[in-house]
């Protein structure tokens, strides 16, 4: 249980930090989503000129947006779920049940990573059809979102093996970014 | 066999598995359980496909918009302007509180922010007035749900792009229906206040203060105007819409009010950006989700079952509301309508009811269900705000929730009532 506890600790420490990269790199993409799409609506209807790429490139900011901060929000709860049934159950069972739902989870994820893999390196073989760019770094965000997501995901499984069948007190929740405005 | 997906996705939804990891898992096992592995990287790429998308991009805005709206103290702004305006009448702050509700409705597509924005604010000032916190705690989330349902909604995009049907359609139809939730929770808030005998909030407004309260709504105020106006005269799309609406936030909030620092703004988009990415993946699996729905015929096996219950148009919506209106109690809005969506749509719209007429019944019914015990998430985000138990807050809604059924009946069966504007507006 201790080397398990410090494995975690690690692997925690460098979630934190690889979350915190991705989400300083994903406001600034919804910045130039916004960017990127009034400077369509004012080419369009003030200079009557389309311009034939803002589409497309908003479109990679919201994917690369998305598998950014995707993780992030996996790990501090933000998947809709239904928890009702852990007021009906024993506690050891809900931690049972809990375990399965992630060991699940897990190979969904590991699933979707292998694919992503894949689907990038089928990438190489387009271009983004109104800007000079391999579709591959456009879809490079998906490995990125279900690699963090894995990664997260290897974390919460951790930390609820560590509660079940160890001290509860002794796997706390990672901290959570403070992300509300300073008054 | 491959319609089993079905009942293992919902076994591993009611033990509690998320509902992006559900829609996938089902599906996924049941594709290798009958050998078609092949397929599998299919429900990858319409993942992808249902995240890369154009239209989709208004949900990241929108909810950006909001944020910066509700930070800049516009909340406030539309709390004085309709105390100004309603705020004398018995039970004037119970009616401030709605008529704050429909004009946030106006801003935000989303009830979590409005109960939460407004709560913050009303609930305190309504307790000081001599109103219960329990009543004060009811009322904010039950006029909450016109969030979704007056346009811009979260909801009826998530719903358009995945049934394939027209935004601004979807928007022009919850117009009406969204002002009848409003009107008919006044409608009861004054029986209610004679029958209690409500305190009033104040002396009537001169119109000096009318008019001020007006100006400092003004540009607030303007925003659906600018939203919905471009939308539905067709001048925008809209994502360009949704766009549009954050730089006019941005200005209003950084330049006009001044009550947003350039310093606070990574903070606002991190927000958004996480929560749209959850909304962002759970429409891609919903696409893959639907992928499988149609190889699997369950949406055929579901109408064949379901005519076989009753061939009457209007028996089977009354069963569906009351079927959405269960979901609703125990599942997000925003969730329910990409499960239910693809299954139940085909079959209303083969029996002849209009797409958009469907949509807005399903939008509004699972948008009620947002504040119906027990698992209503703005029961639990006006617990949070008031300090009130939920399981009282629960009992103190039930005349709202009355008066909410009772419009989502009219809307299901009076079509006019949200069909009139994308028809007079040619949109339907």
């Amino acid at each position: 249980m201790t080397a398990m506890r410090k494995f975690l600790y690690l692997l925690e420490t460098f979630n934190t930090r690889m979350l915190a990269v991705g989400r300083s790199i994903a406001w600034v993409l919804v910045a130039l989503m916004v960017g990127t799409i009034l400077l369509q609506v004012f080419c369009r209807y003030v200079l009557d000129n389309a311009l034939p790429w803002p589409e497309e490139v908003a479109r990679a900011f919201m994917i690369w947006m998305m598998g950014l901060v995707a993780a992030s929000g996996y790990r501090w709860g933000s998947f809709v779920a239904i928890d009702m049934i852990d007021d009906y159950l024993p506690t050891l069972l809900v931690r049972l049940l809990k375990l399965f739902l992630l060991a699940l989870a897990m190979l969904v994820l590991a699933q979707l990573f292998y694919l992503a893999i894949e689907f990038f390196q089928r990438g190489f073989r387009t271009r983004a059809a109104s800007f000079h760019l391999s579709r591959a770094w456009i879809y490079l965000a998906m490995p990125v979102c279900f690699g963090s997501m894995l990664l997260v995901n290897i974390e919460m499984l951790l930390r609820q093996v560590g509660r079940t069948f160890g001290n509860e007190e002794d796997f706390p929740e990672p901290p959570r970014p403070s992300l509300t405005v300073a008054e | 066999m491959l319609i089993f997906f079905l009942a293992i996705f919902l076994v591993l939804l009611l033990l509690g598995m998320p509902v992006f990891f559900a829609m996938l898992t089902g599906p996924g096992i049941m594709l290798y359980v009958e050998g078609m592995e092949r397929d599998i990287p299919m429900l990858f790429r319409n993942i992808y496909n249902g995240i890369d998308s154009f239209p989709l991009m208004a949900i990241p805005f929108f909810m950006l918009a909001g944020e910066l709206m509700n930070q800049g103290g516009i909340t406030m702004r539309l709390v004085a302007f309709s105390q100004a305006l309603i705020g004398h009448v018995r039970g004037g702050l119970a009616h401030v509180n709605i008529l704050s509700s429909m004009l946030f409705a106006g801003l935000s597509g989303s009830a979590v922010a409005d109960t939460s924005a407004l709560g913050s604010m009303l609930i305190p000032a309504m307790e000081k007035n001599g109103y219960s916190r329990k009543f004060a705690a009811a009322i904010t989330a039950a006029s909450s749900v016109i969030g979704p349902i007056i346009p811009p909604s979260g909801i009826m995009i998530i719903y358009a792009y995945t049934m394939e049907i027209s935004v601004a359609a979807l928007f022009a139809a919850g117009v009406i229906p969204g002002i009848l939730v409003g009107l008919g929770l006044m409608g009861m808030t004054s029986l209610m206040a004679k029958k209690y005998d409500f305190p009033v909030a104040g002396r009537k407004s001169t119109p000096k203060e009318k008019v001020s309260a007006t100006w400092k709504a003004f540009f607030p105020l303007l925003t659906p105007v600018i939203i919905l106006g471009g939308i539905l005269s067709g001048i925008f799309t809209p994502t360009e819409a949704s766009a549009i609406a954050v730089g006019y936030a941005m200005i209003i909030s950084l330049f006009v009010l001044r009550t947003v620092r350039f310093r606070d703004l990574p903070n606002i988009f991190t927000r958004s950006a996480i929560s749209s990415s959850v909304v962002l993946l759970l429409v891609g699996a919903a696409i893959a989700f639907k992928t499988v729905v149609s190889l699997s015929h369950a949406a055929e096996m579901m109408a064949s079952w379901t005519l076989s219950l009753s061939d009457n148009p209007l028996v089977l919506l009354f069963l569906i509301n009351l079927l959405l209106f269960l979901v609703g109690m125990f599942l997000d809005a925003g969730p329910a309508i990409i499960i239910l969506g693809p299954i139940l749509a085909p079959i209303f719209i083969t029996l002849g009811i209009d797409p958009v007429h469907f949509a807005t019944i399903m939008s509004v019914n699972l948008t009620v269900g947002l504040a119906t015990p027990p698992m209503g998430l703005v029961l639990f985000v006006a617990s949070s705000v008031s300090g009130e138990k939920v399981q009282t807050i629960s009992r103190a809604i039930l005349p709202f929730l009355f008066v909410e059924i009772l419009v989502i009946f009219l809307i299901t069966f009076i079509p006019a009532i949200s069909m009139t504007i994308p028809r007079l507006l040619g949109l339907a």
